[in-house]
Protein backbone atom coordinates (compact mmCIF):
# COMPACT_ATOMS: atom_id res chain seq x y z
CA UNK A 1 0.00 0.00 0.00
CA UNK A 2 2.90 2.23 1.33
CA UNK A 3 5.80 2.16 -0.91
CA UNK A 4 8.98 3.92 -0.40
CA UNK A 5 12.11 3.31 -2.61
CA UNK A 6 15.59 4.53 -1.99
CA UNK A 7 13.94 7.91 -1.07
CA UNK A 8 16.78 10.78 -0.39
CA UNK A 9 16.27 14.64 0.46
CA UNK A 10 19.51 16.28 1.70
CA UNK A 11 19.43 19.51 3.60
CA UNK A 12 21.66 22.19 3.50
CA UNK A 13 23.53 21.56 7.02
CA UNK A 14 24.24 17.54 5.31
CA UNK A 15 21.23 16.24 7.36
CA UNK A 16 18.39 14.15 5.98
CA UNK A 17 17.08 11.36 4.65
CA UNK A 18 18.87 8.86 2.27
CA UNK A 19 18.25 5.77 0.30
CA UNK A 20 15.12 4.94 2.43
CA UNK A 21 13.35 2.02 1.43
CA UNK A 22 10.43 0.70 3.02
CA UNK A 23 7.18 -1.08 2.18
CA UNK A 24 3.66 -1.28 4.01
CA UNK A 25 1.39 -3.85 3.21
CA UNK A 26 -2.24 -3.40 3.05
CA UNK A 27 -3.86 -3.97 6.51
CA UNK A 28 -0.48 -3.99 8.25
CA UNK A 29 0.49 -1.74 11.11
CA UNK A 30 4.23 -0.54 10.89
CA UNK A 31 5.62 1.13 13.42
CA UNK A 32 8.65 3.80 12.18
CA UNK A 33 10.95 4.27 14.94
CA UNK A 34 14.11 6.64 15.80
CA UNK A 35 15.57 9.04 17.71
CA UNK A 36 14.97 12.70 17.30
CA UNK A 37 16.04 14.15 14.43
CA UNK A 38 16.95 11.00 12.39
CA UNK A 39 14.69 11.61 9.63
CA UNK A 40 11.35 10.21 10.47
CA UNK A 41 8.96 13.44 10.17
CA UNK A 42 11.07 14.08 6.46
CA UNK A 43 10.28 10.41 5.12
CA UNK A 44 6.71 11.11 6.58
CA UNK A 45 6.55 14.75 5.20
CA UNK A 46 7.23 12.96 1.60
CA UNK A 47 4.31 10.66 1.58
CA UNK A 48 1.93 13.60 2.44
CA UNK A 49 3.12 15.41 -0.81
CA UNK A 50 4.93 18.21 1.43
CA UNK A 51 8.49 17.56 0.11
CA UNK A 52 9.77 16.78 -3.61
CA UNK A 53 12.11 13.70 -3.07
CA UNK A 54 15.92 14.99 -4.59
CA UNK A 55 16.27 11.09 -5.23
CA UNK A 56 13.98 8.32 -5.00
CA UNK A 57 9.87 7.66 -5.01
CA UNK A 58 7.08 7.43 -2.45
CA UNK A 59 3.49 5.48 -3.28
CA UNK A 60 0.58 5.53 -1.86
CA UNK A 61 -1.69 2.48 -3.65
CA UNK A 62 0.37 3.60 -6.80
CA UNK A 63 -0.18 7.06 -6.31
CA UNK A 64 3.00 9.18 -6.43
CA UNK A 65 3.04 11.06 -3.12
CA UNK A 66 4.75 14.04 -4.90
CA UNK A 67 3.15 14.54 -8.64
CA UNK A 68 -0.53 12.98 -7.31
CA UNK A 69 -0.31 14.43 -4.03
CA UNK A 70 -4.18 15.60 -4.39
CA UNK A 71 -4.98 12.72 -5.08
CA UNK A 72 -3.44 10.83 -2.38
CA UNK A 73 -5.13 12.86 0.78
CA UNK A 74 -8.37 11.29 -0.39
CA UNK A 75 -7.05 7.92 0.77
CA UNK A 76 -4.95 8.94 3.84
CA UNK A 77 -5.62 10.38 7.18
CA UNK A 78 -2.78 12.44 8.98
CA UNK A 79 -2.01 13.54 12.01
CA UNK A 80 1.24 15.66 12.08
CA UNK A 81 4.03 15.66 14.28
CA UNK A 82 3.36 18.72 15.14
CA UNK A 83 -0.03 19.80 16.46
CA UNK A 84 -0.65 23.77 15.42
CA UNK A 85 -4.18 24.68 14.21
CA UNK A 86 -5.47 27.83 12.74
CA UNK A 87 -6.06 30.48 15.60
CA UNK A 88 -9.20 31.41 16.98
CA UNK A 89 -11.15 28.83 16.04
CA UNK A 90 -12.73 26.09 18.10
CA UNK A 91 -12.40 22.61 18.11
CA UNK A 92 -15.63 22.08 16.58
CA UNK A 93 -15.43 24.69 14.64
CA UNK A 94 -11.99 23.43 13.04
CA UNK A 95 -13.19 19.52 12.54
CA UNK A 96 -16.06 21.08 10.58
CA UNK A 97 -13.59 22.66 8.32
CA UNK A 98 -11.36 20.00 7.27
CA UNK A 99 -14.87 17.55 7.09
CA UNK A 100 -16.06 20.20 4.80
CA UNK A 101 -13.16 20.55 2.83
CA UNK A 102 -13.02 16.49 3.03
CA UNK A 103 -16.46 16.84 1.16
CA UNK A 104 -17.75 14.21 4.12
CA UNK A 105 -21.24 13.87 4.38
CA UNK A 106 -21.89 12.23 7.79
CA UNK A 107 -20.20 12.89 11.35
CA UNK A 108 -20.85 9.46 13.01
CA UNK A 109 -17.70 8.82 13.06
CA UNK A 110 -16.36 11.79 14.33
CA UNK A 111 -18.54 11.35 17.22
CA UNK A 112 -17.92 8.14 17.69
CA UNK A 113 -14.12 9.16 18.10
CA UNK A 114 -15.08 12.61 20.50
CA UNK A 115 -16.76 10.17 22.94
CA UNK A 116 -13.70 7.23 23.11
CA UNK A 117 -11.21 10.11 23.62
CA UNK A 118 -13.31 12.09 25.91
CA UNK A 119 -13.05 15.53 25.37
CA UNK A 120 -15.07 18.74 24.74
CA UNK A 121 -13.99 19.85 21.26
CA UNK A 122 -16.29 23.17 21.76
CA UNK A 123 -12.95 24.69 23.69
CA UNK A 124 -11.44 27.54 21.86
CA UNK A 125 -8.09 26.35 20.29
CA UNK A 126 -5.64 28.22 22.08
CA UNK A 127 -6.98 27.61 25.74
CA UNK A 128 -6.97 23.58 24.80
CA UNK A 129 -3.54 21.68 26.54
CA UNK A 130 -1.23 19.46 24.08
CA UNK A 131 -2.90 16.47 25.54
CA UNK A 132 -6.36 18.12 24.02
CA UNK A 133 -5.30 19.39 20.61
CA UNK A 134 -3.29 15.65 20.12
CA UNK A 135 -6.81 14.27 20.52
CA UNK A 136 -8.44 16.77 18.35
CA UNK A 137 -5.33 16.22 15.92
CA UNK A 138 -6.26 11.85 16.12
CA UNK A 139 -9.80 13.36 15.42
CA UNK A 140 -9.17 15.11 12.45
CA UNK A 141 -7.00 12.04 11.16
CA UNK A 142 -9.60 9.27 11.50
CA UNK A 143 -12.90 10.81 10.95
CA UNK A 144 -13.16 10.51 7.35
CA UNK A 145 -12.18 6.68 7.62
CA UNK A 146 -9.43 6.78 5.28
CA UNK A 147 -7.76 3.47 4.15
CA UNK A 148 -4.25 4.40 4.95
CA UNK A 149 -3.33 6.06 8.35
CA UNK A 150 -0.06 8.28 8.77
CA UNK A 151 0.54 8.83 12.41
CA UNK A 152 3.38 10.81 13.84
CA UNK A 153 4.07 10.32 17.19
CA UNK A 154 0.27 10.04 17.67
CA UNK A 155 0.44 9.51 21.48
CA UNK A 156 2.68 12.41 22.72
CA UNK A 157 1.19 13.93 25.35
CA UNK A 158 -1.99 11.93 26.17
CA UNK A 159 -2.30 9.99 29.31
CA UNK A 160 -1.79 6.73 30.39
CA UNK A 161 -5.29 5.63 29.84
CA UNK A 162 -5.65 7.65 26.56
CA UNK A 163 -2.83 5.91 25.46
CA UNK A 164 -4.88 2.84 25.99
CA UNK A 165 -7.70 3.97 24.07
CA UNK A 166 -5.37 5.16 21.51
CA UNK A 167 -4.21 1.31 21.04
CA UNK A 168 -7.67 -0.16 20.65
CA UNK A 169 -8.33 2.24 18.27
CA UNK A 170 -5.37 1.48 16.33
CA UNK A 171 -6.33 -2.63 16.45
CA UNK A 172 -9.67 -1.80 15.35
CA UNK A 173 -9.16 0.53 12.68
CA UNK A 174 -6.16 -2.57 12.22
CA UNK A 175 -9.36 -5.12 12.03
CA UNK A 176 -10.99 -3.33 9.69
CA UNK A 177 -8.10 -3.61 7.18
CA UNK A 178 -6.61 -0.32 7.45
CA UNK A 179 -2.72 0.22 7.05
CA UNK A 180 -1.42 2.28 9.09
CA UNK A 181 2.05 3.86 9.42
CA UNK A 182 3.32 5.58 12.52
CA UNK A 183 6.27 6.63 14.30
CA UNK A 184 6.43 6.32 18.01
CA UNK A 185 8.96 6.06 21.13
CA UNK A 186 6.88 3.38 23.26
CA UNK A 187 7.67 0.24 22.99
CA UNK A 188 5.05 -1.71 24.86
CA UNK A 189 2.51 0.85 22.37
CA UNK A 190 4.31 -1.01 18.82
CA UNK A 191 4.25 -3.98 20.28
CA UNK A 192 0.79 -4.05 21.24
CA UNK A 193 0.08 -2.28 17.58
CA UNK A 194 2.12 -2.89 14.89
CA UNK A 195 2.96 -6.38 12.94
CA UNK A 196 6.85 -5.22 11.45
CA UNK A 197 9.04 -2.27 13.02
CA UNK A 198 11.81 -0.24 10.96
CA UNK A 199 14.59 2.16 12.99
CA UNK A 200 15.78 5.01 11.16
CA UNK A 201 18.84 6.82 12.42
CA UNK A 202 21.36 9.63 11.04
CA UNK A 203 18.60 9.23 8.06
CA UNK A 204 19.55 5.93 7.02
CA UNK A 205 16.70 2.95 7.89
CA UNK A 206 19.19 0.39 10.26
CA UNK A 207 16.36 -2.22 10.79
CA UNK A 208 13.90 -3.26 9.64
CA UNK A 209 11.87 -6.76 11.00
CA UNK A 210 8.77 -8.09 12.69
CA UNK A 211 8.32 -7.29 15.74
CA UNK A 212 7.91 -10.60 16.75
CA UNK A 213 11.10 -11.59 15.94
CA UNK A 214 12.71 -8.06 17.49
CA UNK A 215 10.48 -9.25 21.08
CA UNK A 216 12.07 -13.06 20.51
CA UNK A 217 15.73 -11.40 20.49
CA UNK A 218 14.76 -9.29 23.26
CA UNK A 219 16.48 -10.36 26.46
CA UNK A 220 14.66 -10.55 29.99
CA UNK A 221 16.89 -8.55 33.06
CA UNK A 222 16.53 -9.88 36.74
CA UNK A 223 17.66 -7.40 39.55
CA UNK A 224 18.58 -9.26 42.54
CA UNK A 225 19.09 -7.26 46.35
CA UNK A 226 21.04 -9.32 48.10
CA UNK A 227 21.10 -9.21 52.01
CA UNK A 228 24.77 -10.69 52.25
CA UNK A 229 26.74 -9.16 49.88
CA UNK A 230 29.28 -11.93 49.84
CA UNK A 231 26.22 -14.12 47.85
CA UNK A 232 26.98 -12.21 45.18
CA UNK A 233 29.97 -14.88 44.18
CA UNK A 234 27.60 -17.28 43.86
CA UNK A 235 25.87 -15.61 40.98
CA UNK A 236 29.04 -14.53 39.23
CA UNK A 237 28.21 -17.74 36.97
CA UNK A 238 25.05 -16.23 35.21
CA UNK A 239 25.56 -13.11 32.64
CA UNK A 240 26.17 -10.22 35.04
CA UNK A 241 25.26 -6.73 33.30
CA UNK A 242 26.10 -4.76 36.69
CA UNK A 243 27.04 -5.07 40.45
CA UNK A 244 26.09 -1.68 42.72
CA UNK A 245 26.66 -2.26 46.25
CA UNK A 246 24.17 -5.43 47.32
CA UNK A 247 22.31 -4.97 43.94
CA UNK A 248 23.35 -7.24 41.15
CA UNK A 249 21.84 -7.39 37.61
CA UNK A 250 21.48 -10.40 35.92
CA UNK A 251 21.05 -11.03 32.03
CA UNK A 252 18.78 -13.94 31.80
CA UNK A 253 18.89 -16.39 28.34
CA UNK A 254 16.03 -18.70 28.81
CA UNK A 255 17.87 -20.19 31.78
CA UNK A 256 14.93 -19.14 34.42
CA UNK A 257 15.45 -22.64 36.34
CA UNK A 258 19.09 -22.55 37.00
CA UNK A 259 18.99 -19.15 38.47
CA UNK A 260 16.05 -19.23 40.52
CA UNK A 261 17.45 -22.89 41.82
CA UNK A 262 20.47 -20.47 43.16
CA UNK A 263 18.37 -17.96 44.36
CA UNK A 264 16.97 -20.47 46.70
CA UNK A 265 19.28 -21.26 48.28
CA UNK A 266 20.83 -17.55 49.19
CA UNK A 267 18.73 -14.55 51.30
CA UNK A 268 17.12 -12.10 48.60
CA UNK A 269 15.59 -8.98 50.14
CA UNK A 270 13.79 -7.75 46.61
CA UNK A 271 13.41 -9.41 43.33
CA UNK A 272 13.00 -7.73 40.33
CA UNK A 273 12.45 -8.58 36.79
CA UNK A 274 12.20 -6.77 33.66
CA UNK A 275 11.96 -6.59 29.92
CA UNK A 276 14.72 -4.99 27.73
CA UNK A 277 13.22 -2.11 26.64
CA UNK A 278 13.10 -1.24 22.80
CA UNK A 279 15.66 1.17 22.67
CA UNK A 280 17.78 -0.94 24.45
CA UNK A 281 17.26 -3.86 21.80
CA UNK A 282 17.42 -1.16 19.01
CA UNK A 283 20.91 0.10 20.58
CA UNK A 284 22.37 -2.81 20.51
CA UNK A 285 21.60 -3.36 16.85
CA UNK A 286 22.95 -0.11 15.92
CA UNK A 287 25.98 -0.94 17.23
CA UNK A 288 26.19 -3.89 15.79
CA UNK A 289 25.69 -1.73 12.67
CA UNK A 290 28.79 0.28 13.60
CA UNK A 291 30.94 -2.19 14.33
CA UNK A 292 30.35 -4.07 10.68
CA UNK B 1 -10.86 28.11 -4.54
CA UNK B 2 -12.60 26.31 -1.90
CA UNK B 3 -15.79 27.63 -0.40
CA UNK B 4 -15.26 26.03 3.08
CA UNK B 5 -11.66 27.32 3.65
CA UNK B 6 -12.60 30.52 2.64
CA UNK B 7 -14.87 30.89 4.68
CA UNK B 8 -13.22 29.93 7.36
CA UNK B 9 -10.06 32.08 6.82
CA UNK B 10 -12.48 34.78 6.35
CA UNK B 11 -13.95 34.58 9.31
CA UNK B 12 -10.84 34.17 11.12
CA UNK B 13 -9.82 37.40 9.48
CA UNK B 14 -12.79 39.41 9.79
CA UNK B 15 -11.42 41.26 13.19
CA UNK B 16 -8.67 42.49 11.16
CA UNK B 17 -10.10 43.53 7.69
CA UNK B 18 -13.65 45.37 9.79
CA UNK B 19 -11.08 46.93 11.79
CA UNK B 20 -9.31 48.51 8.91
CA UNK B 21 -12.62 49.07 6.97
CA UNK B 22 -14.26 50.54 10.16
CA UNK B 23 -11.52 52.73 10.58
CA UNK B 24 -10.13 54.21 8.35
CA UNK B 25 -14.05 54.86 6.61
CA UNK B 26 -15.35 56.14 9.99
CA UNK B 27 -11.82 58.82 9.79
CA UNK B 28 -13.42 60.05 6.27
CA UNK B 29 -17.00 60.26 7.50
CA UNK B 30 -15.95 62.60 10.26
CA UNK B 31 -13.13 64.48 7.77
CA UNK B 32 -16.28 65.24 5.29
CA UNK B 33 -18.21 66.36 7.54
CA UNK B 34 -16.34 68.64 8.80
CA UNK B 35 -15.12 70.10 5.37
CA UNK B 36 -17.68 72.58 5.08
CA UNK B 37 -16.64 74.50 8.28
CA UNK B 38 -13.31 74.03 7.16
CA UNK B 39 -13.53 75.29 3.32
CA UNK B 40 -12.55 79.08 4.26
CA UNK B 41 -9.66 78.23 6.53
CA UNK B 42 -7.87 76.04 4.26
CA UNK B 43 -8.11 77.72 0.89
CA UNK B 44 -6.48 80.77 3.42
CA UNK B 45 -3.51 78.27 4.48
CA UNK B 46 -3.62 77.13 0.74
CA UNK B 47 -2.48 80.63 -0.54
CA UNK B 48 0.33 80.18 1.36
CA UNK B 49 1.70 77.62 0.11
CA UNK B 50 2.64 80.08 -2.85
CA UNK B 51 5.48 80.75 -1.30
CA UNK B 52 6.44 77.10 -0.04
CA UNK B 53 9.38 75.28 -2.05
CA UNK B 54 7.50 73.06 -5.06
CA UNK B 55 9.84 69.86 -3.24
CA UNK B 56 8.46 70.38 0.23
CA UNK B 57 4.57 70.53 -1.16
CA UNK B 58 5.14 67.04 -3.02
CA UNK B 59 6.11 65.42 -0.36
CA UNK B 60 2.93 66.13 1.02
CA UNK B 61 1.22 65.35 -2.14
CA UNK B 62 0.67 69.20 -2.79
CA UNK B 63 1.02 71.72 -5.47
CA UNK B 64 1.53 75.60 -5.45
CA UNK B 65 -1.62 76.97 -6.88
CA UNK B 66 -3.49 74.36 -5.68
CA UNK B 67 -7.32 74.82 -4.00
CA UNK B 68 -9.41 72.77 -1.99
CA UNK B 69 -13.00 73.33 -3.24
CA UNK B 70 -14.74 69.70 -2.83
CA UNK B 71 -14.60 66.85 -0.94
CA UNK B 72 -12.70 65.03 -3.02
CA UNK B 73 -9.97 67.34 -3.13
CA UNK B 74 -9.83 67.64 0.67
CA UNK B 75 -10.24 63.79 0.83
CA UNK B 76 -7.44 63.32 -1.55
CA UNK B 77 -4.74 65.49 0.59
CA UNK B 78 -5.87 64.50 3.88
CA UNK B 79 -6.50 60.72 3.40
CA UNK B 80 -5.95 59.67 0.17
CA UNK B 81 -2.03 60.81 -0.54
CA UNK B 82 -0.76 59.72 2.59
CA UNK B 83 -2.81 58.01 5.17
CA UNK B 84 -4.52 55.74 3.17
CA UNK B 85 -1.05 54.49 1.41
CA UNK B 86 0.73 54.27 5.17
CA UNK B 87 -2.32 52.11 6.22
CA UNK B 88 -2.90 50.10 3.11
CA UNK B 89 0.61 48.81 2.95
CA UNK B 90 0.29 47.66 6.38
CA UNK B 91 -3.27 45.73 5.62
CA UNK B 92 -1.69 44.27 2.63
CA UNK B 93 1.94 43.12 4.53
CA UNK B 94 0.18 41.90 7.84
CA UNK B 95 -3.01 39.93 6.04
CA UNK B 96 -1.09 38.46 3.00
CA UNK B 97 1.81 37.11 5.98
CA UNK B 98 -1.30 35.85 8.38
CA UNK B 99 -2.92 34.42 5.28
CA UNK B 100 0.11 32.79 3.97
CA UNK B 101 3.91 32.55 5.84
CA UNK B 102 2.29 32.53 9.07
CA UNK B 103 0.07 29.33 8.49
CA UNK B 104 3.10 27.57 6.92
CA UNK B 105 5.26 29.06 9.64
CA UNK B 106 3.27 27.89 12.19
CA UNK B 107 2.32 24.70 10.68
CA UNK B 108 -1.60 24.44 10.19
CA UNK B 109 -0.64 24.60 6.60
CA UNK B 110 -0.39 20.76 7.59
CA UNK B 111 -3.62 20.20 8.48
CA UNK B 112 -5.30 22.38 5.55
CA UNK B 113 -2.57 20.46 2.97
CA UNK B 114 -4.01 17.21 4.33
CA UNK B 115 -7.50 16.90 2.75
CA UNK B 116 -7.55 16.59 -1.29
CA UNK B 117 -7.73 20.48 -2.17
CA UNK B 118 -4.86 21.18 -3.95
CA UNK B 119 -2.00 23.60 -2.86
CA UNK B 120 -3.04 26.15 -6.07
CA UNK B 121 -6.58 25.94 -4.94
CA UNK B 122 -5.62 26.44 -1.42
CA UNK B 123 -3.70 29.63 -2.35
CA UNK B 124 -5.85 31.19 -4.62
CA UNK B 125 -8.31 30.77 -1.69
CA UNK B 126 -5.64 32.36 0.07
CA UNK B 127 -5.68 34.91 -2.30
CA UNK B 128 -9.25 35.15 -2.63
CA UNK B 129 -9.91 36.27 0.94
CA UNK B 130 -7.11 39.36 0.99
CA UNK B 131 -8.90 40.83 -2.60
CA UNK B 132 -12.15 40.30 -0.40
CA UNK B 133 -10.54 42.06 2.66
CA UNK B 134 -9.25 44.76 0.12
CA UNK B 135 -12.33 45.37 -1.83
CA UNK B 136 -14.29 45.86 1.37
CA UNK B 137 -12.50 48.70 2.64
CA UNK B 138 -12.36 50.37 -0.68
CA UNK B 139 -16.20 50.00 -0.73
CA UNK B 140 -16.66 51.52 2.65
CA UNK B 141 -14.45 54.40 2.09
CA UNK B 142 -16.04 55.10 -0.93
CA UNK B 143 -19.62 54.84 0.79
CA UNK B 144 -18.86 56.75 3.82
CA UNK B 145 -16.95 59.66 1.70
CA UNK B 146 -20.01 59.83 -0.19
CA UNK B 147 -22.74 59.11 2.48
CA UNK B 148 -20.74 61.97 4.37
CA UNK B 149 -20.89 64.56 1.69
CA UNK B 150 -24.49 63.76 1.49
CA UNK B 151 -25.23 64.43 5.03
CA UNK B 152 -23.41 67.54 5.25
CA UNK B 153 -24.88 68.79 1.60
CA UNK B 154 -21.88 68.60 0.15
CA UNK B 155 -21.83 67.83 -3.96
CA UNK B 156 -19.62 65.65 -5.53
CA UNK B 157 -19.78 67.19 -8.88
CA UNK B 158 -17.20 64.59 -10.30
CA UNK B 159 -18.42 61.47 -9.00
CA UNK B 160 -16.73 59.53 -11.28
CA UNK B 161 -13.38 60.78 -10.93
CA UNK B 162 -14.08 60.11 -7.20
CA UNK B 163 -14.83 56.59 -7.81
CA UNK B 164 -11.90 56.04 -10.49
CA UNK B 165 -9.66 56.95 -7.53
CA UNK B 166 -11.15 54.27 -5.39
CA UNK B 167 -10.89 51.78 -8.31
CA UNK B 168 -7.12 52.72 -8.92
CA UNK B 169 -6.86 52.20 -4.79
CA UNK B 170 -8.09 48.81 -5.11
CA UNK B 171 -5.78 47.81 -8.09
CA UNK B 172 -2.40 49.43 -6.59
CA UNK B 173 -2.97 47.59 -3.39
CA UNK B 174 -4.06 44.78 -5.80
CA UNK B 175 -0.52 44.67 -7.33
CA UNK B 176 1.36 44.97 -4.04
CA UNK B 177 -0.56 42.47 -2.25
CA UNK B 178 0.90 40.14 -5.45
CA UNK B 179 4.37 40.50 -4.57
CA UNK B 180 3.31 40.36 -1.34
CA UNK B 181 1.91 37.00 -1.78
CA UNK B 182 5.27 36.27 -4.16
CA UNK B 183 7.79 37.18 -0.97
CA UNK B 184 5.46 34.39 1.15
CA UNK B 185 5.93 31.75 -1.18
CA UNK B 186 9.73 32.34 -1.70
CA UNK B 187 10.25 32.51 1.75
CA UNK B 188 10.42 29.95 4.70
CA UNK B 189 9.79 33.05 7.64
CA UNK B 190 7.55 35.18 8.02
CA UNK B 191 8.87 38.08 9.47
CA UNK B 192 11.41 37.48 6.63
CA UNK B 193 8.27 37.93 4.11
CA UNK B 194 7.38 40.83 5.74
CA UNK B 195 10.56 42.77 5.95
CA UNK B 196 11.06 42.16 2.06
CA UNK B 197 7.69 42.88 1.10
CA UNK B 198 7.72 45.96 3.26
CA UNK B 199 11.46 46.77 2.35
CA UNK B 200 10.36 46.95 -1.58
CA UNK B 201 7.20 48.71 -0.56
CA UNK B 202 9.20 51.51 0.58
CA UNK B 203 11.88 51.57 -1.90
CA UNK B 204 9.08 52.06 -4.45
CA UNK B 205 7.96 55.10 -2.37
CA UNK B 206 11.08 56.82 -1.47
CA UNK B 207 12.01 56.65 -5.78
CA UNK B 208 8.48 58.21 -6.46
CA UNK B 209 9.31 60.63 -3.39
CA UNK B 210 12.43 61.23 -5.26
CA UNK B 211 11.26 61.82 -8.67
CA UNK B 212 8.46 64.54 -6.86
CA UNK B 213 10.95 66.61 -5.11
CA UNK B 214 13.58 67.19 -7.79
CA UNK B 215 13.16 67.29 -11.34
CA UNK B 216 16.91 65.67 -11.75
CA UNK B 217 15.11 62.43 -10.32
CA UNK B 218 11.55 62.87 -12.70
CA UNK B 219 12.86 59.19 -13.95
CA UNK B 220 12.80 57.64 -10.91
CA UNK B 221 9.47 57.73 -10.59
CA UNK B 222 8.76 55.80 -14.09
CA UNK B 223 10.93 52.78 -12.09
CA UNK B 224 8.12 53.04 -9.18
CA UNK B 225 4.58 51.34 -8.71
CA UNK B 226 3.65 54.34 -6.67
CA UNK B 227 3.68 56.85 -10.48
CA UNK B 228 0.34 54.64 -11.39
CA UNK B 229 -1.27 56.32 -8.54
CA UNK B 230 -1.56 60.02 -8.18
CA UNK B 231 -5.07 60.50 -6.17
CA UNK B 232 -4.90 64.40 -7.22
CA UNK B 233 -4.20 63.66 -11.29
CA UNK B 234 -6.90 61.12 -10.66
CA UNK B 235 -9.37 63.77 -9.62
CA UNK B 236 -8.51 66.05 -12.11
CA UNK B 237 -9.23 63.37 -15.00
CA UNK B 238 -5.58 63.74 -15.87
CA UNK B 239 -5.02 59.89 -15.53
CA UNK B 240 -6.39 57.39 -18.57
CA UNK B 241 -7.54 54.99 -16.33
CA UNK B 242 -7.94 52.56 -18.62
CA UNK B 243 -4.61 52.31 -19.09
CA UNK B 244 -3.30 52.49 -15.57
CA UNK B 245 -6.04 50.13 -14.17
CA UNK B 246 -4.58 47.60 -16.79
CA UNK B 247 -1.23 47.61 -15.86
CA UNK B 248 -2.00 47.62 -12.03
CA UNK B 249 -4.20 44.61 -13.34
CA UNK B 250 -1.08 42.93 -14.99
CA UNK B 251 1.45 43.28 -12.34
CA UNK B 252 -1.30 41.58 -10.20
CA UNK B 253 -1.96 38.77 -12.25
CA UNK B 254 1.82 38.01 -13.16
CA UNK B 255 2.59 37.88 -9.56
CA UNK B 256 -0.30 36.28 -8.30
CA UNK B 257 0.35 33.70 -11.26
CA UNK B 258 4.25 33.30 -10.01
CA UNK B 259 3.33 32.89 -6.00
CA UNK B 260 1.18 29.98 -7.45
CA UNK B 261 3.65 28.52 -9.17
CA UNK B 262 6.17 29.10 -6.66
CA UNK B 263 3.82 27.32 -3.97
CA UNK B 264 2.79 24.80 -5.92
CA UNK B 265 6.11 23.61 -6.68
CA UNK B 266 7.88 24.40 -2.87
CA UNK B 267 8.92 22.43 -0.14
CA UNK B 268 7.03 22.99 2.72
CA UNK B 269 8.96 21.84 6.40
CA UNK B 270 5.97 21.49 8.26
Amino acid sequence: MIHISKLTREFKNGKGIFDVTFDVNEGEVFGFIGPNGAGKSTAIRHLMGFMKPDKGTAFINGLDCWIDSTEVKNLVGYLPGEISFIEGMTGTEFLKMLSEMRGMKDDKKQKKLIDLLEFDPKTAIHKMSKGMKQKVGIVAAFMHDPQVLILDEPTSGLDPLMQQRFVELILQEKAEGKTILMSSHIFTEMEKTCDRAAMIKDGRIILEDTIESIRTKRKQKCQVTLVNKEDIEKLRQFDVSSVTDSIIEIIVHHNWNELIQVLSQIDVRKLHSAEEDLEDVFLKYYQKEEVK
Amino acid sequence: MNTTLYKSLLKKNSKLILGYALGSSLFLLAMTTIFPSMKNTINDKMSMLKDMPKGMLAAFGLKQGMSITSVPDFLSTEYYSMIFLVLMTLFTLSLAAKLLSHLVEQGSMAYILSTPVSRNKVLLTIMCVFITGLFLILFCNFTFSYLGAVLVGEKINDLSAFFNLHLVGFLFFFAIGGYCFLFSTLLTEEKKAVAYAGGLTLLFYLLDLMGRLSDKFETARYASVFYLYQPSEILKNNINILSVSLILFIIGFITYFAALVVFKRRNLYM
